[in-house]
């Protein structure tokens, strides 16, 4: 199988450029060393921000320069576990910061089904190896959407799991109170196998919720009947292009034809929930990023000008300009005198933004709208607009505040042949409710089954 | 928050503050640039949020988590510096602090 994969990398890769850290010879090896075990012999693409012990984990970032981690992080240890067969780093946005992987050190990568456009982000790197069929499966870090949202742009499916329930133990933190490792695969199915091998309670990670062991696997019901779809009418009003409403409305009277019913809801903070994020993630951001300071691992800039200007020059040569605008942004906002004003408020503005959920959860059992308000934009359309690119996660932002676990399936395409996602969310640890909907949504159509002809 | 204006001092205070050096163009697009942001954010002034407990972890009934206080394994003293950019002996090296 791994073979296949190497073929099909060094076919496509040079168009795509999903990989930033690939070396043929060590998938060999690691194939050949490879156990037995549920994820037996099965290619996995791994994001750039989780720790894989002695290989470059670089964030996509010049300041990790080099950086080999000395341990595995959780994920990895429970996938080598299991039989998978690791294929190597794939890229993202710079720390995970973007929507369309052109904020990474090495260059955008592309989006396979039009090589003209972005993947998505952060997450990119791990959607277009899946949707190019580079890797069967990939990792990836969602913290306001760069799971999902990658995955509705590449034609693939990616779940956030809710907060807690992957370890995060080795993933090179973001925002820390939102940040969860989840699956990017081809289908429904490689979500709950993959899911089942990574989610479980770690003691290395504080946040990590004890539960009862579950198998994601007997999820895979055919089966919506009596299910209650919360719909939010605002999330199909302000702006989002019609081939995405129409695509996602039909994708809905496919389970109402299944015998799902729909309910309306509101969500009348989730307008706030962009707002709410841009601080809390900076805020938490700017203190994450503190550690690179050339002093542990990566890059060191030393003109000889004293440690405070190594610290400076340093993070002023490492960091590119999305990181360095979060990291002022996540300053200013902590900064004293307007700590209450704005990281404080938003902290507050987010218990509404949950408010808002625990109600809508009480008539029904899962929300469903489009993962993002556009199909993939064109290369290098937002990048001068920071606030434009923020706005593609409109849709993914709430689930993150709120701690709930999402998925993206694939739905539909435009007439221009790119792919549509929609967007599954249900109730804290109700991942059974979210893989039987997509699963049910998935078997009675074929958009997962359609490839991009690269 | 409303009516703040990040100008280019605030810029270049904040910069300092993340021990970040700007040129006179990057700290002038900055400063357009969160000031384009923050003021989509100061909608959040249209919520009310009297009497609202702030969140900062969004799942209930989680406790904080405590350890015995024993010793356990840890890596090896070279593992973990080996990535650094210079060791001094056994140590990280950086550059003189105290003279």
């Amino acid at each position: 199988m791994y073979k296949d994969h190497i073929k099909r990398i060094k076919e496509v890769d040079g168009k795509v450029r999903a990989f930033v850290h690939f070396d043929a010879d060590k998938v060999e090896e690691r194939a050949k060393e490879a156990g037995s075990g549920p994820l037996a012999g099965i290619c996995v693409a791994v994001k750039d921000n989780i720790c894989v012990k002695d290989e470059l984990t670089t964030c996509a970032s010049g300041i990790l320069d080099g950086f080999r981690p000395p341990y595995d992080a959780t994920v990895i240890k429970k996938l080598k576990n299991a039989g998978a067969v690791l294929l190597g780093k794939v890229n993202m946005d710079e720390f995970a910061f973007g929507s369309s992987c052109e904020t990474s050190c090495y260059g955008p990568t592309y989006n396979p089904w039009d090589l003209s456009r972005i993947p998505g982000g952060s997450s990119g790197g791990s959607a277009a190896a899946v949707a190019s069929g580079q890797a069967r499966m990939a990792l990836g870090s969602d913290t306001g959407g760069s799971i999902r949202q990658p995955a509705a742009l590449c034609g693939v499916v990616g779940m956030k799991p809710t907060y807690g329930c992957v370890s995060r133990y080795g993933l090179i933190a973001f925002a820390s109170s939102l940040d969860q490792i989840g699956p990017i695969t081809k289908n429904v199915s490689d979500a709950a196998l993959m899911l089942n091998v990574i989610s479980g309670y770690d003691e290395m990670d504080s946040t990590s919720v004890m539960r009862p062991e579950t198998d994601y696997t007997r999820s895979l019901v055919k089966d919506v009947n009596g299910l209650r779809i919360g719909i939010d009418a605002e999330s199909f009003r302000s702006g989002i292009d019609k081939e995405v409403e129409s695509s996602v409305k039909k994708a809905l009277d496919v389970l109402v034809k299944l015998g799902a019913k729909t309910v309306d809801i509101k969500l009348p903070h989730a307008k706030y929930a962009l707002s709410c994020y841009y601080i809390i993630a900076p805020a938490e951001a700017s203190s994450n990023l503190a550690r690179f300071d050339g002093v542990q691992y990566g890059l060191r800039v030393d003109n000889g000008k004293g440690i405070i200007q190594m610290y400076t020059d340093t993070r002023s040569k490492g960091f590119g300009n999305e990181a360095k605008r979060r990291i002022l942004l996540g300053t200013y906002a902590l900064c004293s005198g307007y700590y209450d004003a704005y990281y404080l408020k938003a902290q507050r503005v987010r218990t509404k933004v949950i408010a808002d959920f625990n109600e809508a959860f009480k008539c029904c059992d899962v929300i469903i709208g489009p993962t993002t308000p556009t199909p993939a934009f064109k290369i290098g359309e937002k990048t001068n607009d920071p606030l434009s690119m923020y706005l593609s996660d409109i849709f993914t932002i709430p689930a993150n505040l709120a701690g709930i676990p999402g998925i993206s399936v694939p739905c539909g395409f435009t007439r221009e042949g790119l792919p549509i996602g929609m967007q599954i969310l249900a109730k804290h640890f109700d991942e059974e409710a979210l893989l039987r909907t997509a699963y049910t949504f998935e078997q009675n159509t074929d958009h997962h089954l359609k490839k991009p002809g690269i | 928050m409303s009516g703040k204006k990040v100008d280019l001092d605030t810029v270049k205070h904040v910069a300092k503050l993340s021990r970040i050096e700007l040129g006179e163009n990057e700290i002038r697009t900055f400063s357009e640039q969160l000031n384009v942001i923050l003021e989509h954010i100061n909608e959040l002034n249209e919520v009310n949020t009297d009497n609202v407990e702030p969140t900062s972890h969004s799942i209930s009934g989680v406790k904080n988590v405590f350890r015995d206080d024993k010793l356990k394994g840890s890596l090896p003293q070279q593992e973990v510096l080996k990535n650094a950019p210079k060791q001094f002996k056994d140590f990280f090296g950086v550059p003189k602090i105290i003279e």
